[in-house]
């Protein structure tokens, strides 16, 4: 069988003739993830996903499932544009490269957010997680960081650890959260003093990747090195460019959609994150 | 109350499956209380917080389940995660086969609709198993060699009796309905149909009219012995008629070495007959003579393809696809004032058979006659398989360089030492080289012999020019340009096709022998 690609994150090469033997990691429904020898990353997405920096949009038919057709262990091959297993492929030399657009925004918005922009974006992004947490389980893994979320008290190192690993989900959700605090600090890094403090997170992270699955710590990984998914970026795009409330909102929402209560408990880190440097912190 | 658990090794579900088993579980009679997470430390921890067990010999990796309730209840909660995690998806049609066939007869029978039997065993089995093909009504790609010539008649002449088609024995290539098979390269769909005894001279022909914008409908190889007297062209009539009766294909390419004359006739009799136009490109062939209005001779595998495109296009005439244009000339003529007068000799090394026949020719009609493994009429024979002496094109893919070892489009490995070895030779003024790309190929061939001919000609005083073309297109694995671009990187002049880089040879050796001699050869 031989499928499509309709994006691949910038973090892959397309033309990669170069590249290692791959296998098969683990295989979804509708989404499989290869690794290599050396413990790099890949994934393959249904077109219907958000991009990520090292995933591949696959436009796959309704009927595919990976789990028949791609076992834990299975070679795949990087043949230049194409990532070929033993009775599939997925071409990838029509497909265009998904690249984030917040750096872009971060170097073009010199200027802070202002106090009310920021209010006005922490207020939404509340609203719209309280509104998700009526209608599906919250984490109680999370339960005890609420406070730190309602004091606007920067996580430190030790809660970092803590919050690696737990809670449920293939992706645990002190992970998720992690990655949604990681990714708010990034909006105020650049014009004030966080800098300091998300580097001190990063390393902290950094130093107990091992302490959760080899999925989880995949993103972990990256969102320490600075790379995030599509819909987090539109978030933090939405955020920075102090779009309409509706926009913001949307992007939040589509933030939670994710996974079964990871886009939750990401959102929830990033907002705690966004309310750390707010000028006037924000009720919750 | 008990508290048994059970851990999942390297197990992965996502979370929303997770989740619904957890609900599940928890929601039985008799169970108190349910957890399902991974084992991660701090997972661990609050397992342990929660009175739910101290001891879990579980990583992160692993999944574990642990339930509080009663006795029975959670045995059975247990198993029920037990059945949900570890049970298969329902099979469905498209799901791959778990029983891996044995033999054709089991193959047909899981795969009824499959109407193509791709073979590849020792020559010696090869007959049987296409005859069990066709009796089960399948065509079949024979990528076989070493078939005996009195069994490829009786496969073909049963294929022709049953009205399937053979392609083969030894073909190694062919495009059916847009799928590649064999060293095949990635080419649009479109209207122009091929039948080719030659499996690069396919390659050439299809990708160039790739390369030209336009598509194939089918690409049919016949293998190499089918237009011998003893064979009668039969796959070649037969995959000439299928193209004719196809409504997809407008135009039809037939590609070969010369038949023998009796069919040659029934071949272009046939063709005449087409209804569409036909192009016939039977390398170094006299010219037909009364061959039918439909038909156009080309002269060359790019001409081929240049004359198909036009009839695509309904233009009176195609363009040449080889012009020495005077700038071209005079590159090459400036390029060779570098080169003593010593050096006068070609040294063509090929991947491609046909390549190194229709190079011969060239360099032929320009004067030169050269040795070969494979000698065109009116060239020699080698005496020396392993160093090339005079003029000498080699067919790398020939069974004398093959024995043992793998085909140089899989494995270029041999094939590079004699490019090397032949820009060691003082005597030579250029060496030729072809690159193959596609499916079955090697997945970087022009990376390590780039490498390989910078450091060769940082290490001889005036190298020889090098000349090569790379047959393949932009959709191939290794993508035609990025392996271009990297032989240019390595000083490698490329040419746009295998004649004109045969021609761009004859010109540099013919440039040296005026330098040597004063006289001007093959004007």
């Amino acid at each position: 069988m031989m499928l499509d690609a309709v994006s691949t994150g910038y973090l892959i090469d397309p033309h990669c003739v170069v590249a290692r033997p791959l296998r098969v990691h683990s295989s979804f429904q509708h989404v499989l993830n290869l690794t290599d020898d050396a413990g790099g990353w890949l994934t393959l997405l249904p077109a219907s996903a958000h991009n990520q920096p090292r995933a591949i949009r696959v436009d796959v038919p309704d009927a595919l499932d990976w789990r028949r057709m791609a076992a834990h262990g299975m070679p795949v091959t990087w043949f230049g544009p194409m990532l070929l297993g033993p009775n599939w492929g997925v071409r990838l030399h029509q497909a265009p490269i998904w690249q984030p657009r917040f750096p872009q925004w971060l170097a073009s918005q010199r200027a802070a957010l202002s106090d009310l922009a920021h209010g006005i974006a922490l207020d939404l992004l509340a609203s719209v997680i309280r509104d998700a947490m009526h209608m599906a389980p919250a984490p109680t893994a999370l339960q005890r960081w609420d406070a730190a979320i309602h004091a606007a008290a920067p996580l430190d190192a030790d809660a970092a650890h803590a919050l690696i690993g737990r809670g449920q989900g293939l992706t645990p959700d002190g992970d998720d959260y992690l990655i949604g605090y990681l990714a708010a600090l990034e909006i105020d890094e650049a014009t004030s003093g966080a800098a300091d403090h998300a580097n001190a997170i990063r390393q902290a992270i950094a130093a107990h990747l091992h302490r959760t699955t080899r999925i989880s710590g995949n993103y972990l990984q990256q969102a320490v090195t600075g790379h995030f998914s599509e819909s987090i970026d539109d978030l933090r795009c939405a955020v920075l460019r102090q779009a309409e409330p509706v926009a913001i909102r949307r992007a939040a929402a589509s933030v939670i959609a994710h996974g079964a209560t990871s886009g939750l408990s990401t959102a929830r880190g990033f907002l705690h994150g966004l309310r750390l440097f707010a000028a006037s912190p924000q009720p919750a | 109350m008990d508290i048994p658990h059970r851990i999942f090794r390297n197990l992965y579900q996502d979370s929303v499956s997770l989740m619904q088993l957890s609900s599940q579980i928890a929601k039985l009679d008799g169970i108190a209380q349910a957890s399902v997470v991974m084992g991660t430390p701090a997972n661990l921890t609050q397992l342990a917080d929660a009175g739910l067990g101290t001891s879990f010999d579980a990583g992160p990796n692993d999944l574990i389940i642990v339930v509080r309730g009663e006795a029975s209840a959670c045995e059975a909660a247990l198993a029920l995660a037990h059945e949900r995690l570890t049970s298969r998806p329902d099979s469905s049609d498209n799901t791959v086969q778990a029983v891996v066939p044995a033999s054709i007869a089991m193959a047909h029978e899981q795969a009824p609709d499959a109407n193509l039997a791709l073979i590849s065993v020792p020559g010696d089995y090869a007959a049987a198993e296409a005859i069990k093909a066709l009796m089960l009504d399948m065509n079949v790609m024979l990528f076989s060699d070493n078939v005996p010539l009195d069994q490829e008649r009786e496969i073909k002449q049963l294929a022709r009796r049953r009205n399937r088609l053979v392609m083969g024995p030894d073909c190694g290539t062919a495009i059916i309905n847009g799928m590649p098979l064999g060293f095949a390269n990635v080419v649009t769909r479109g209207a122009i149909g091929v039948v080719a005894a030659s499996g690069t001279g396919l390659q050439e022909v299809t990708c160039r009219i790739d390369q030209l914008g336009h598509g194939i409908s089918q690409a049919l190889g016949t293998g190499g012995h089918d237009l011998h007297e003893e064979i009668g062209g039969i796959s070649m009539l037969h995959g000439l008629q299928a193209l004719i009766d196809d409504a997809d294909t407008r135009v039809i390419v037939l590609i070969s070495k010369p038949p023998a004359l009796p069919v040659a006739e029934a071949i272009l009799a046939l063709a005449g007959r087409a209804g569409k136009p036909v192009v016939v490109h039977f390398l170094g062939a006299d010219p037909y003579e009364g061959a039918a209005a439909n038909l156009t001779f080309a002269g060359t595998l790019a001409d081929a393809a240049q004359a198909a495109v036009a009839a695509i296009d309904d233009l009176s005439a195609p363009t040449p696809a080889v012009q020495l244009t005077p700038e071209t000339a005079a590159m090459l003529d400036t390029l060779c004032e570098a080169l003593p007068t010593a050096r006068t000799d070609i040294r063509g090394v090929f991947a491609g058979g046909t390549f190194c026949f229709e190079a011969q020719l060239i360099c032929q009609r320009a004067g030169f006659t050269a040795s070969s493994n494979t000698p065109v009429t009116g060239n020699l024979a080698l005496t020396d398989l392993w160093h090339g002496s005079g003029h000498t094109l080699v067919d790398m893919g020939d069974d004398a360089y093959t024995r043992g070892r793998p085909h140089p489009m899989i494995d270029p490995t041999l094939r590079d030492a004699r490019i090397v070895d032949d820009l060691a030779d003082p005597t030579t003024a250029v060496v030729l080289f072809d690159l193959v790309l596609g499916y079955g190929a090697a997945e970087a061939p022009a990376e390590a012999l780039a490498q390989l001919l910078r450091q060769a000609r940082a290490s001889t005083v005036a190298p020889p020019l090098l000349v090569a073309h790379v047959c393949g297109t932009e959709s191939d694995p290794q993508v035609r340009s990025h392996q271009m671009r990297i032989l240019r990187d390595a000083g490698v002049l490329v040419a746009g096709c295998n004649a004109e880089a045969a021609v761009w040879a004859s010109h540099i050796a013919q440039h040296q022998a005026r330098a040597l001699t004063g006289y001007n050869l093959g004007q």
